[in-house]
């Protein structure tokens, strides 16, 4: 009869204070943060798709021949030590049906310090992606001693136009599609490379 | 008002005892702790994407892009060494700053063993389809002339599509 009241009183008590039990929720917490801990990313990656013009497949090169023309024969980025340099070779109708007359133009964008002037390159391309919309490749001719991290930033610049719109940020494509190459093909050296792959094949039994 | 007497009473009963019975450990800010912090976690938590293994002293170049990395054979390029799927190949490339070859053979034939494993997977798995997928890391010091060999290199021994791993800016 008396534990029956005391256990009365206890759970009077408890209702009275809010005294909650917080080992559940404790427990909850202590498998969860950990878990989460362990998965959490604090560095996201992605990707950046790159194409090698010189070393592509037949197929690509004959998907390449069937597009249709798009006003801009070829856009060339020049990743120099000393600057940038974008060179198009432009049909003067954008639809690209009028094929005869062609125009090579080229810009210079001259390093300032030691920052590329990526914010000039970038109206450039604006301009010319207003006036040529179709028009998708670039091909970066990259000197030799350009850092990695430079040619990073002008595939950035090149890619996608990042703007903001009424407090939203928005993007839209300018040329997605990057070929790397470099400032001048050595012709000479590609018979000797294929050369030594050939030497590599034949010691993994490969012909 | 009997009520309240009552009510105070129990308070005084109840701090007494359980100073007396425990130890006079608060969970309050503990569990007020935990929840911000799981809150937090969860606001980061991310499904999807790719684990990648991260090579010890590349620091890959920051980029505004959002594509997702895709399962693939990855290539680290640090300023002195080579890893390919987190395995050391090359430990010193200080001939390859000066080198006009573009091949690099220890390279090549690493990963051509890879692809060829592929290639024997792909007859026998039915469902496994071999794409040529490769993803380089690089620290983004490293000069050009070293990554276009790496580059060509993963071209030449069947995996001709390229993505390059980049940390994301905002």
């Amino acid at each position: 009869m008396r534990s029956t009241q005391g256990n009365r009183n206890t759970s009077t008590r408890q209702v009275l204070h809010g005294d909650v039990d917080l080992t559940p929720i404790m427990c909850l917490f202590i498998i969860l943060v950990p878990l989460l801990l362990v998965s959490a990313v604090f560095e996201r990656l992605s990707a950046l798709q790159v194409h090698l013009p010189e070393a592509s497949t037949i197929e690509e090169t004959e998907e390449a021949k069937e597009e249709e023309p798009t006003g801009i024969v070829e856009l060339r980025l020049l990743v120099k030590e000393d600057g940038l340099a974008l060179e198009a070779t432009l049909s003067h109708d954008p639809s690209g049906k009028e094929k005869e007359i062609y125009e090579d133009v080229r810009y210079d964008f001259p390093i300032m310090g030691d920052r590329y002037d990526l914010e000039k390159l970038l109206q450039r391309l604006r301009d010319l992606k207003q006036e040529y919309p179709r028009h998708e490749e670039i091909v970066f001719l990259v000197d030799d001693k350009v850092s990695y991290d430079v040619i990073v930033q002008a595939m950035d610049t090149c890619r996608r136009e990042y703007y903001e719109e009424g407090g939203e940020k928005k993007s839209r494509p300018l040329f997605p599609e990057v070929a790397l190459s470099e400032t001048f093909s050595e012709e000479k050296g590609f018979e000797g490379l294929r050369e030594g792959t050939r030497i590599i094949d034949k010691k993994l039994g490969i012909r | 008002m009997a009520q309240n007497r009552s009510y105070k009473m129990s308070r005084t009963r109840r701090t007494q005892t359980w100073f007396a019975g425990r130890s006079p450990v608060l969970l309050t800010p503990l569990v007020d702790m935990f929840t911000i912090l799981l809150i937090f976690l969860l606001m980061s938590y991310s499904t999807g994407g790719q684990l990648m293994y991260m090579a010890q002293n590349v620091l890959m170049p920051e980029s505004l892009s959002r594509e997702q990395l895709e399962p693939a054979v990855e290539i680290a390029v640090a300023t002195d060494r080579i890893y390919v799927d987190g395995e050391v190949i090359m430990d010193d490339l200080t001939e390859w700053y000066t080198e006009k070859k573009l091949l690099m053979p220890v390279l090549y034939e690493n990963l051509k063993l890879k692809a060829l494993k592929f290639k024997r997977m792909e007859a026998e798995v039915p469902l496994f389809h071999f794409a040529g997928k490769i993803t380089v890391q690089a620290d983004r010091a490293i000069p050009f002339h070293v990554l276009k060999k790496v580059l060509y290199t993963a071209d030449r021994a069947d995996f001709p599509r390229i993505s390059l791993a980049v940390f994301q800016r905002d």
